[in-house]
């Protein structure tokens, strides 16, 4: 099920939320959790909801014999390698295997056949979840979760379960069994929730039409594209991107907060960075957080040498590339950002500090936008590398004035057809509107106040009014 | 204790009342079968179960296109409480936010326009092939053709040109190009010169019955008949308050409903006998207006009833000619001047017709066809093509 979806708010939502704050106290609210997270998961997944519950299980018992055994490392670290190769494994067979049976018969002239496993919905994310827990436990950095129903209620807590924030066991080891629902909570988990919806359909949804008329046009062939028409299309997934998937994140986190629970945040107005460093701890920071935990850290992060620290660095972000997508283009765009973070932190960052800041920002917005033609402007199904490369430089060029058009009909069209919408699309990637409102609610007289949940209001009916009729409602992230 | 108002319970309480009030009220509500301004049967609630009473797991558990999830969605969505004044407010706030075109609708000043942007150029080069075929079969039968500009034609130095909307003249005229053994009618050169009158609806697609006499005129040639003056016409209003098609697009009630005019002759009007074929059996009419249209939602039908696949009509005339005419709807509104010049007008819409046209029709019996189509609709229709197979 999705979040902007009729039948999630019309039924699922207000019938989930009826039982939950009915229920007397925490465990049996977490019977409600569990039950609405299968239910909530099977809509879009009726056969793969056992596959959640498999590596659910799995990790549960892991988590058990690790407690039980606890003076018995080798027993301890065996767990924790079954629970690690079942969730890589499983993450591999549904999300990789079908690329990498691809990519060898491409490259080496052979002819295995192709199962063409659908992907599970949010497997990128479950099993991430599930993972930190015995990884955590392994560590000792937390207790062990005997009661079942919270543990599968961890990991089917609907509003994260598809598409993050990644929400790790540590984060709510406390929550999950003792929390408290406050009036305050729940209207600021509701103005949360709108404001996710808002960007989601009223904004990322429409500047997504854009692109998605440019990407037909061209139909990777970028030999045609304007210079303006590169740039605009090109800035519309970038816009596209960031407002689905925050939008996705604040959501989940609003949901989260009517339900009493305190999810990490996963966006800062990444596009305000003035490094790519720093918009990476601003950008997905739920995921950036899993791997440097689980992998920068262990293979030694910084402490073990200049030389150490450039392979650490490059590893997580080849990886952090392939956890997006099983195709080549996802592993360069994860390189091309570990390539320059390296660069950062040898001379580049020095740099950056000393111009103006207008610059440092300019630079690191440029670098994203191209980060997104990498990301976006290739044919994800083609596993030539050379025709990817062609890609790529088709694009770029196109926006250096490689096809010598500067603007064009479409270009023009796409500026007044959608200016108003790139004008709201800077304005909600700047922390503006973030300011006003902590003004009102900090400096404001109080009647002022009351304009927030009347715009939230207004916000929720135009989304509304969207989502009733428009067809165009793809979830950007639910494929990673 | 007293009761304090707090931001917090004014957000609780406003959006508890949309998240309960919504779905209550659609499920307490009646609810439509068909929505008329979108000329199709609303989605049914989607059965879990067959006809046997057994449950359908495939429905349920594979992943289809639509799933059975999908198909609730689409319930929903068909059924939500205040639909259409959901769409009307969307489509406010895309007009707002600056989009140009709602739903394929160009709004300038008080008159939607369908817009013509893309065709696709594989069913014209078939509809093209298909006609040629005819032709040659037919080496007896003299074939005219009559592409009609659509509104966006008549509008288009007023319309931006980066959007892309295409020439129609060009258009046309390249499709005359590669028609052999046609003779062509301009239709459209005629139309331009009265660009500034009502030729075409408001809020509907079609041309409006002035358009049509025009049209009519500049066919007059081609078809050997000399054309009634306007002066010559009774026109009785029949409906001030039609709203088309373009209506349903964009449910905008800022522009102006529109007039449907008949045009009746003054002297020497001829009988009409009207035989529709429904393709289940044969409806007969003493006019080539179905007045009950005009009752109902979809008023432009009241031309000849709405599309079927043969129409036939025999005229008190004795002339000897009768005429073949291949179309789309907008001929609807032009029969009703062809008539009084024809002893029999066999109208034949090839959307409609599955297998051989002559298993429906005796071909050797007419002295000319007429093929008639609007721009956008030949730009896109693909079912021209089985034409080729009539001997």
């Amino acid at each position: 099920m999705v979040f902007s979806s009729l039948t999630f708010l019309f039924a699922f939502l207000p019938i989930t939320l009826v039982l939950y704050y009915l229920m007397p106290n925490n465990k049996i609210q977490n019977i409600v959790i569990l039950a609405s997270g299968i239910v909530f998961y099977a809509w879009g997944e009726p056969l793969y909801v056992f596959v959640m519950l498999l590596s659910t299980a799995i990790d549960y018992c892991a988590g058990l014999i690790m407690h039980k055994y606890d003076n018995r490392p080798k027993v301890r670290l065996a767990c924790l390698i079954v629970s690690l190769i079942m969730n890589i494994g499983l993450l591999s067979v549904f999300k990789y295997l079908g690329f990498i049976i691809n990519s060898a018969n491409a490259w080496f002239g052979l002819s295995i056949p192709n199962p063409n496993l659908p992907l599970p919905i949010g497997i990128s994310f479950f099993t991430f979840q599930s993972m930190s827990y015995t990884i955590d436990l392994y560590r000792r950095n937390i207790k062990v979760q005997k009661n079942p129903i919270s543990f599968i209620a961890f990991v089917s807590l609907f509003p994260q379960i598809v598409a993050g924030p990644i929400v790790r066991y540590e984060d709510v080891q406390y929550e999950i069994d003792n929390r408290t629902i406050t009036e305050k909570m729940v209207g600021d988990g509701i103005c949360r929730f709108i404001t996710g919806l808002g960007k989601k359909v009223l904004i990322a949804n429409n500047i997504g039409l854009l692109w998605t008329s440019v990407k037909e046009m061209a139909n990777f062939d970028y030999s045609q594209l304007s210079v303006a028409t590169a740039w605009l299309g090109i800035l519309a997934f970038t816009f596209q991107i960031f407002f689905d998937f925050s939008g996705y994140s604040d959501m989940a986190i609003g949901l989260g907060k009517m339900m009493g629970f305190n999810f990490p945040e996963n966006f800062d107005y990444p596009y305000m960075s003035h490094s790519i460093s720093e918009f990476w701890r601003r950008w997905h920071m739920t995921l950036g957080g899993w791997f440097k935990s689980y992998i920068y850290i262990p293979l030694g992060g910084n402490r073990k040498g200049p030389a150490r620290t450039i392979f650490n660095l490059l590893v997580v972000w080849t990886v952090t590339g392939i956890w997006h997508g099983a195709s080549w283009n996802f592993m360069l765009w994860g390189l091309y950002f570990g390539i320059i973070i390296v660069l950062e932190r040898l001379f580049l960052g020095k740099w950056l500090e000393k111009i103006p800041s207008f610059f440092s920002w300019l630079y690191t917005f440029i670098l994203v936008v191209f980060g997104w033609v990498l990301f976006e402007a290739i044919d994800q199904t083609n596993v030539d590398i050379v025709l990817m490369f062609q890609q790529v430089f088709g694009y770029i060029g196109a926006m250096f004035g490689a096809n010598g058009v500067f603007i064009d009909d479409f270009a023009t069209s796409a500026l007044m057809n959608y200016g108003i919408i790139f004008a709201i699309c800077i304005l909600g990637s700047s922390d503006i509107i973030k300011n006003l409102s902590v003004f009102i609610k900090t400096k404001a007289p109080k009647w002022a106040q009351y304009s927030i949940p009347v715009v939230q209001l207004a916000v929720m009916l135009a989304s509304i009014a969207y989502l009733s009729t428009a067809t165009y409602n793809p979830f950007l992230y639910f494929n990673f | 204790m007293k009761f304090q108002m707090t931001p917090s319970k004014l957000m609780i309480a406003l959006f508890a009342v949309v998240l309960l009030a919504v779905p209550v009220a659609t499920i307490a509500l009646p609810k439509m079968e068909r929505s008329e301004n979108e000329n199709r049967t609303l989605a049914q609630f989607p059965e879990l179960t067959d006809k046997d009473g057994n449950i359908k797991w495939d429905y349920i558990i594979e992943r289809n296109d639509p799933s059975y999830m999908d198909d609730i969605e689409t319930y929903y969505a068909d059924h939500l409480v205040g639909r259409e004044q959901w769409v009307q407010a969307k489509n406010k706030l895309e007009a707002l936010i600056g989009k140009q075109e709602i739903n394929g609708v160009y709004t300038l000043d008080d008159h939607m326009i369908q817009v013509f942007k893309e065709y696709n150029e594989q069913a014209v080069a078939d509809s093209i092939e298909a006609m040629n075929i005819f032709a040659d079969n037919h080496p007896e039968l003299p074939c005219t053709i009559m592409l009609a500009p659509t509104a966006q034609e008549m509008f288009l130095s007023k319309m931006p040109t980066y959007n892309g909307y295409l020439s129609q003249k060009s258009f046309i005229e390249n499709c005359y190009k590669q028609l052999d053994g046609f003779t062509t009618i301009d239709s459209l050169s005629y139309l331009s010169q009265y660009k500034d009158s009502y030729l075409y609806y408001r809020t509907d697609h079609h041309w409006t019955s002035l358009g049509a006499y025009y049209a009519y005129c500049s066919a007059a040639k081609a078809l050997g008949y000399s054309a009634y003056s306007l002066n010559d016409f009774n026109i009785e209003t029949a409906s001030s308050d039609f709203r088309g098609t373009l209506y349903s697009k964009t449910l905008d009630n800022g522009v102006t409903p529109d007039t449907i005019d008949y045009y009746h002759l003054k002297n020497n009007a001829p009988k009409i006998t009207m035989t529709v074929f429904t393709g289940a059996e044969n409806q007969e009419y003493d006019s080539l207006y179905v007045r009950d249209y005009l009752d109902v939602k979809d008023k432009y039908s009241s031309f000849t009833g709405s599309n079927q696949p043969i129409i036939n009509i025999d005229t008190s005339i004795e002339n000897g000619k009768k005429l073949l005419l291949v179309k789309d709807s907008y001929a609807h509104s032009l029969v009703p001047f062809l008539a009084n010049h024809y002893e029999k007008i066999t109208m034949v819409d090839m959307r409609y017709i599955k297998g051989d046209l002559n298993n429906f029709i005796d071909m050797d019996e007419y002295t000319q066809a007429l093929f008639m189509f609007n721009a956008t609709s030949f730009s896109t229709d693909e079912t021209l093509d089985i034409i080729k197979f009539t001997k």
